[in-house]
């Protein structure tokens, strides 16, 4: 049950717009005129500092956990040491009124944001760097939704620190552990003199966060003093003793072990516009000091259970701002703040803990869209754990996210993890699996490749039929092609073209960001870092990866089996034809355009013919992608994922030969197109598992919809369970589930403002339904809601 | 071996005809004519073509297709002529927005187990499997048993769908099949003139099938009756306790009600046929029949996908 503070927090939470404030943009254009001039680490590291030491310090009324990133609540924080001033200088003044995401940005504020930005920041951003020195083709293909490059003006790096050490040794530990390195390091070469520097910027932003804390303890004495009300002014008195001693010191309990967490979280998004920075195994972590409050005979649940929620509400404090681009590509403010509960222990035996159930909770009390929960499901898990969740996805919270243990860990090890590290695997990102332990660095986004431009490159011989130009290869006449086996060769081709482009210009970006931005402070914690004396951009991480997305995948499978069909086999049309039919858009063709639908078989019914050749062609990328190397030595995740910049590539893409209109969106992450799985939801996640997401590093993210009546009752849970087991059984990496029916989506697009708090899943992770822009609304209805009969 | 039958769908994740996630088999063809009939498309023993007449996208092939000059095309869709139809199915191979498609597929139990066995696992995590239906399975008797025999040899369990109108020796057959694990059992009406009146046969028949398949232990254990209610038609305080008296008398427990719905309306409508528009209990009536099924010992539930 929710308490009345926590409703009220929420409450004040929803009825805020996001907004953003120039409090960060003007400390850092100080820092950067105060620093400029030291050797780059040090630089970032006393810049962060300086940031730290005088962002203002708000403790907002009837909180128990603090800390926030600015003094306006859901304020962003603006990095024009990453974002380009080209487009912020234009956008802002739009940011209160676009299409999708709005942010809210006062006059006053917009013009001290806007002078700012053009006296000192003008191509000064990563992002400008970037866009200079990239490979003019490359951005060409960018620029026309045909590659996504990723991390151009974001931090390199999100990740899942090792909290468990973090807990353990406090700030102070990681301190004392570069200075005993400063003291016996040899400073001979440049590269261990890198080494030092590395070192003393852990400590100058260490300390640095020590004394934000610290601040946040002296306002909580303030405002204890000047308060009436005894129960808060115990409260305020409280948080100053938690904010005293954590993160320098080890919490002595589970609210000290809550608010060292916020702090350590909140500062990544001060250092660097981050997201998917998560909390890990948060239930293994942070039980041990639950049981300390048990031991002590000091555990009170209510109490534990409420500032469980106060965390949680925390975490939709912080966000990043994006551009009209992608903020419909990552529609709805997505974070992936991932809360993990559940799964195998080092022992292999089930690790679930009272906090994997108080989790759950939380999440359904609080129902925001950050954190996001996800649940590790093997054989062992508890069937009331699981019937906790079950129960939370039927009522239409969209959440927890479910991962199967056995192929996970199986992916874990295919990438050279440990046993260990395997067992205690986790997501970094949306709904990657990485190495356990908080040894891994995922570079998660190096970017996204559109599979049905690949399509319409063979078909136009290189041509982007949408802009002319020739930015594919010329795989041959398409109309000499007389088997569906020439067609898939050709894809292949322009696939494995583009990725090497994309792949290219992420090493030149990954060498960027290590050159002018690592990222000190998101480095600290991540293993292998202070050990190797480098940052995750310099390669310090004991694993590093990137991430390769795939758009399209099932709308380049079906296409494929189209022009079989009705070039080939049926011979309704010609090749030559069918590509003026596309070109045109179906145009006076509607006939064509329903038997490309309706006659050719389609990804997502079990059908093994078509549900092959979509696994065929992922699994020959996955393959040779993965056996690349990044600018780091790292190695390049698959994954069929493409969040929601299925609706952005899609509207640059032509028609396609599956019956799919110029501009629709293509299918989202490794689901089948919309619409187009209408053989009950057994049918489509045996597609989606006969694509053998074990292969792929970085998974495969499925997204299924059930109608309400179709899993209302008991018989409804059991069949929620039953889906989801027989899924994983048939080797399914991870599935979440949407319980709500086409009225419910179209009532919240009509009256918005009834709707405000329904949450959604648009891909790894949940937004509020009425903040999507319309065409992000359209797709999400557009999915096939399951029913039963 | 070989047997073949006209299957009108195959539904996978069917929830609501038996305990887990199932697979119903629809066979063609009924010796009943329900009024409220729900799958009217599936009374006809022979094959017919079904209309979807918002799927129309006015491109008048099938005008030209018909031999017999049968269809016409409006701004309302297809229409065709079902007097003079034949079913020879030129219409649906020009139609390809499947607005004109056939009702069902002749197919082999072959056939019917490659789709049956492709959802084993599901049936294996849920207690599910197999349920044979209709139009009624009694019509096509070898074909059930050769389909429950697979069945069997694959180790998944079934639920027949009957009306019970047929040879009883047939009936108790499939019945005591060993992998047959439920007979969903119909009663529509208790008195036989208004059964015969409402269904086109009497129930004498039905209830002295239900009779013999209570009287043997083994097969009376798997009977689950399933009442379809009707407002005003079966719904009343004496057709309750009628119904009721017989399930006590023959030792049954297991019943599910069905409320009526309107879905058969539009398929009756797209394949010709006459019908009939009813009501469904209220939910208030509903729940009130339950309570007194439930206070007459019986295991009683509502079910269906309902109003």
């Amino acid at each position: 049950m929710i308490t009345d503070r926590v409703q009220r927090l929420k409450d004040r939470f929803l009825s805020v717009k996001p907004n953003i404030t120039p409090e960060r943009l003007l400390l850092i254009t100080e820092a950067y005129k105060k620093y400029s001039g030291e050797p780059r680490h040090l630089f970032r590291g006393k810049t962060l500092a300086y940031v730290l030491d005088n962002l203002s310090i708000t403790i907002h009324d009837e909180e128990l956990i603090v800390g926030v990133p600015t003094y306006s609540l859901r304020g962003a924080l603006l990095f024009p040491e990453y974002t380009s001033t080209d487009w912020l200088m234009e956008e802002i003044p739009e940011f209160p009124t676009r299409e999708m995401d709005q942010i809210d940005v006062t006059e006053e504020d917009k013009k001290i944001i806007l002078d700012c930005l053009e006296s000192f920041w003008e191509g000064k951003a990563i992002e400008d760097i970037l866009y200079d020195i990239l490979p003019e083709d490359t951005m060409a293909m960018y620029d026309n939704s045909i590659i996504d490059l990723g991390q151009t003006n974001t931090i390199s790096g999100e990740i899942v620190p090792d909290y468990k050490t973090l807990l353990s040794k406090g700030l102070r530990g990681y301190i004392e552990d570069c200075e005993d390195r400063i003291r016996t390091g040899a400073a001979d070469t440049l590269e261990a003199q890198e080494k030092l520097d590395f070192w003393r910027a852990c400590i100058i932003i260490c300390e640095a966060v020590i004394r934000f804390a610290n601040r946040y303890a002296e306002k909580a004495l303030e405002l204890a003093e000047k308060e009436s009300d005894m129960t808060r002014k115990a409260e305020l008195l409280e948080i100053a003793s938690n904010c005293r001693n954590v993160p320098e010191n080890p919490p002595r309990g589970f609210y000290e072990a809550l608010q060292f967490v916020w702090f350590i979280h909140l500062v990544y998004h001060i250092e660097g516009p981050t997201t998917a920075c998560s909390f890990g195994r948060f239930d293994q972590v942070l039980f041990p000091y639950m049981q300390m409050d048990m031991d002590a005979g000091a555990f009170d649940e209510d109490k534990s259970q409420e500032i469980l929620e106060c965390f949680f509400l925390k975490c939709g404090e912080v966000i990043e701002v994006r551009d009209k681009y992608y903020s419909k590509g990552f529609a709805g403010f997505p974070m992936w703040a991932i809360i993990m509960v559940g799964g195998l222990g080092m022992d292999g035996e089930d690790a679930t803990n009272k906090l994997s159930y108080m989790c759950l909770t939380a999440g359904a009390d609080v129902r925001t869209a950050q954190p996001v929960l996800a649940m590790r499901i093997s054989d062992k898990t508890p069937d009331d754990l699981f019937r906790q969740a079950s129960e939370m996805i039927q009522a239409g919270m969209a959440q927890p996210g479910l991962f199967n243990d056995d192929v996970n860990m199986k992916i874990i090890r295919s990438k050279g993890g440990t046993e260990e590290e395997a067992l205690n695997w986790n997501v970094v990102g949306c709904t990657q699996p990485q190495y356990g332990g908080g040894s891994s660095d995922c570079f998660p986004d190096a970017g996204y490749v559109n599979y049905a431009k690949c399509l319409e490159f063979v078909l136009h011989r290189g041509i982007d039929p949408m802009t002319g130009l020739e930015l594919g290869l010329d795989t041959g006449d398409p109309c000499e092609f007389t088997t569906k086996e020439e067609i898939i060769e050709a894809c292949k081709k322009q696939i494995i073209f583009l990725h090497e482009k994309l792949v290219e210009a992420s090493r030149i970006i990954q060498i960027e960001q290590a050159k002018r931005l690592p990222a000190i402070y998101s480095s600290l914690a991540i293993g292998g870092c202070i050990e190797s004396g480098k940052s995750v951009q310099e390669g310090g991480a004991k694993h590093s990866s990137a991430g390769l997305f795939s758009t399209g995948t099932a709308n380049l499978a079906d296409s494929i089996v189209a022009i079989e069909y009705a070039v080939f086999k049926d011979k309704v049309i010609t090749m030559e034809d069918l590509i003026k039919v596309l070109d045109n858009d179906f145009k006076d063709n509607e006939r064509i355009r329903q038997y490309l639908i309706n006659v050719p078989p389609k990804f997502g019914n079990d059908d093994p013919y078509v549900d092959s050749i979509n696994s065929e062609i992922c699994n020959y990328v996955a393959e040779t992608v993965q056996g690349w190397k990044d600018a780091r030595g790292g190695h390049y995740d698959y994954t069929l994922m493409s969040q929601s910049m299925n609706v952005p590539q899609g509207e640059d893409t032509g028609a396609t030969p599956d019956g799919r209109h110029a501009g629709d969106a293509l299918n989202d992450n490794a689901s089948p197109m919309m619409g187009r799985d209408i053989s009950g939801p057994t049918a489509t996640v045996k597609s989606v598992a006969s694509l053998k997401p074990e292969n792929f590093y970085a998974g495969a993210l499925f997204n299924l919809r059930f109608d309400p009546k179709s899993v209302e009752g008991d018989k409804g849970i059991d069949t929620i369970e039953n889906v989801v087991r027989t899924f994983f059984r048939e080797g399914g990496q991870h599935i979440q589930i949407n319980v709500v029916d086409d009225a419910t989506l179209r009532a919240a697009q009509e009256n918005p403002e009834e709707y405000r708090g329904l949450v959604v899943r648009v891909a790894g992770y949940l937004a509020y339904f009425t903040e999507l822009d319309k065409h992000v609304q359209d797709a999400l209805i557009a999915r096939t809601a399951h029913g039963g009969c | 071996m070989g047997h073949t039958a006209l299957i009108g769908d195959i539904q996978k994740f069917s929830t609501q005809d038996g305990p887990g996630i199932r697979t119903t088999v629809f066979l063609k063809g009924c010796p009943l004519n329900c009024a409220w009939c729900h799958n009217p498309e599936m009374i006809k023993p022979d094959q017919q073509m079904i209309i979807s007449p918002s799927r129309c996208i006015g491109c008048m092939a099938c005008v030209e297709a018909c031999p017999e000059g049968g269809i016409t095309v409006t701004d309302e869709g297809p229409s065709i002529d079902f007097s003079s139809c034949r079913a020879c199915g030129e219409c649906h191979a020009v139609c390809f927005s499947k607005a004109i498609t056939p009702v069902a597929r002749e197919m082999t139990v072959d056939e019917v187990m490659e789709k049956v066995l492709q959802d084993r696992n599901f049936y294996e995590n849920s207690g599910g499997g197999v349920t044979i239906s209709g139009g009624e399975l009694l019509l096509h008797y070898e074909f059930a048993s050769e389909l429950i025999r697979a069945c069997e040899k694959e180790g998944i369990g079934v639920c027949l769908d009957t009306s019970g109108y047929g040879d009883t020796g047939q009936l108790m057959d499939l019945a005591g099949q060993a992998k047959v694990n439920h007979v969903l059992y119909d009663i529509k009406h208790m008195d036989d003139e208004e059964h015969k009146k409402l269904t086109g046969v009497g129930n004498l028949q039905i209830l002295e099938n239900l009779r013999a398949l209570a009287a043997d232990e083994n097969t009376r254990k798997k009977i689950w009756i399933r009442m379809p209610l009707i407002s005003g038609i079966n719904d009343s305080d004496e057709e309750i306790h009628a119904a009721a008296d017989l399930m006590c008398e023959l030792g049954l427990s297991r019943v599910s009600l069905l409320g009526y719905h309107e879905m058969g309306i539009a398929k009756a409508r797209n394949t010709g046929a006459d019908y009939t528009r009813f009501e469904a209990p209220s939910a208030e009536r509903m729940d009130e029949i339950n309570k007194y099924l439930e206070g007459r010992g019986l295991d009683s539930e509502i079910s269906g996908i309902g109003s």
